[in-house]
């Protein structure tokens, strides 16, 4: 059994590291030497964290360029952030932090399929807000943890723009709420039945249909793993990053 | 298209194409990498967006978007994109 605790991100390891056969270990010796050697200091980048922090705050930003009253995240940020912390060397976890109001379908599915995707251990924290289109997000990880005032609003999709009174109209709808609700539905453990209730529920909201679901009937319904903050869901993603790295050596012991 | 937030259609796109709002962005070439920057004046711009395909480049902390970057601008490369 793998014992070996991960390496606190935010302190600095100074000390002698006696199995030097870590590729993270031999990274930073090789580090250090190279600034002593240009810059003449030992360390001038503090920051020498395995864990990659992702925000995604205000609205969700795709295909338009949205007023700049909107607080927005911009899709082409972070799929290119993604794409790096799946290939960096150094990056062993995600930790991605919600506070949106949702935004685009199409930005915000991209982002929860990368999310889902990624083959590093993840981890969601939802702190005020993870509404509409956060929802998919929040549930793409690993495992997901969710304030106790944090809130997320479940409701349907609706169509922008004009709208023709046909009823392909509506089954176009029908498919793009079909592909959000199946995507949550797979990775969370909410049942279709349950999400379609919160999602149809009248007298909840003033101006929509739909459940506003704070942080403790989030998990109870199973949409979110467990009520947390910040601490909790470090301590969770250091946990899945030393077990994935156990995981990694057991493979190779047997090949 | 389709918005799905809780905030109201008409709330997010409040002035949408006003041509005040749209800011000219020029496309720069800083240290070998294209980028989307917004000019500020002579030799400074903002970062908007990278265009680089070595996935490293959009972990660097001096070129995350609304990073300022001590630059020439090119007049000819200033545009909306």
């Amino acid at each position: 059994m793998y014992q070996e605790t991960p390496p606190h991100p935010m302190e600095p390891d100074f000390s002698e590291h006696p199995n030097g056969d870590s590729p993270l270990h031999t990274m930073k010796d090789g580090t250090v030497a190279d600034n002593i050697e240009r810059l003449g200091q030992t360390n001038p980048v503090s920051d020498e964290s395995n864990i990659y922090c992702l925000t995604i705050v205000g609205q969700v930003e795709g295909h338009m360029v949205l007023p700049p009253q909107n607080k927005t995240t911009k899709y082409e940020h972070i799929i290119p952030q993604l794409v790096a912390a799946e290939q960096s060397d150094r990056i062993e976890g995600v930790l991605i932090i919600l506070n949106t109001v949702g935004g685009d379908v199409e930005a915000g599915l991209a982002i929860a399929e990368m999310i889902s995707s990624l083959s590093k251990p993840k981890v969601t924290l939802v702190l005020g807000g993870g509404h509409s289109i956060g929802v998919p997000i929040a549930v793409a990880s690993d495992y997901s943890f969710i304030a106790e005032t944090a809130t997320m609003t479940i409701h349907p999709i609706r169509l922008n723009g004009l709208v023709i009174g046909v009823p392909q109209s509506f089954e176009y709808l029908e498919k793009m709420q079909e592909r959000v609700t199946r995507f949550i539905t797979t990775h969370s453990r909410i049942t279709e039945g349950t999400l379609r209730e919160l999602m149809l529920r009248t007298g909840e909201l003033a101006r929509d249909i739909g459940t506003t679901v704070v942080g403790p009937d989030a998990v109870q319904y199973g949409l979110i793993n467990e009520i947390g903050g910040l601490g909790i869901a470090m301590g969770k993603l250091r946990q899945l990053i030393s077990e994935y790295r156990s995981m990694r050596t057991g493979v190779g012991m047997t090949q | 298209m389709i918005l799905w937030s809780i905030v109201s259609a008409e709330d997010v796109y409040e002035g949408y194409g006003d041509p005040q709002h749209v800011k000219p962005l020029a496309t720069i070439t800083h240290q070998g990498v294209t980028m989307l920057v917004e000019p500020l004046g002579p030799g400074s711009a903002k970062i908007h967006r990278l265009i680089s395909p070595h996935a490293a480049d959009y972990l660097k902390a001096e070129w995350q978007p609304g990073n300022v970057i001590a630059t020439e601008i090119p007049q000819t490369s200033i545009g909306s994109s």
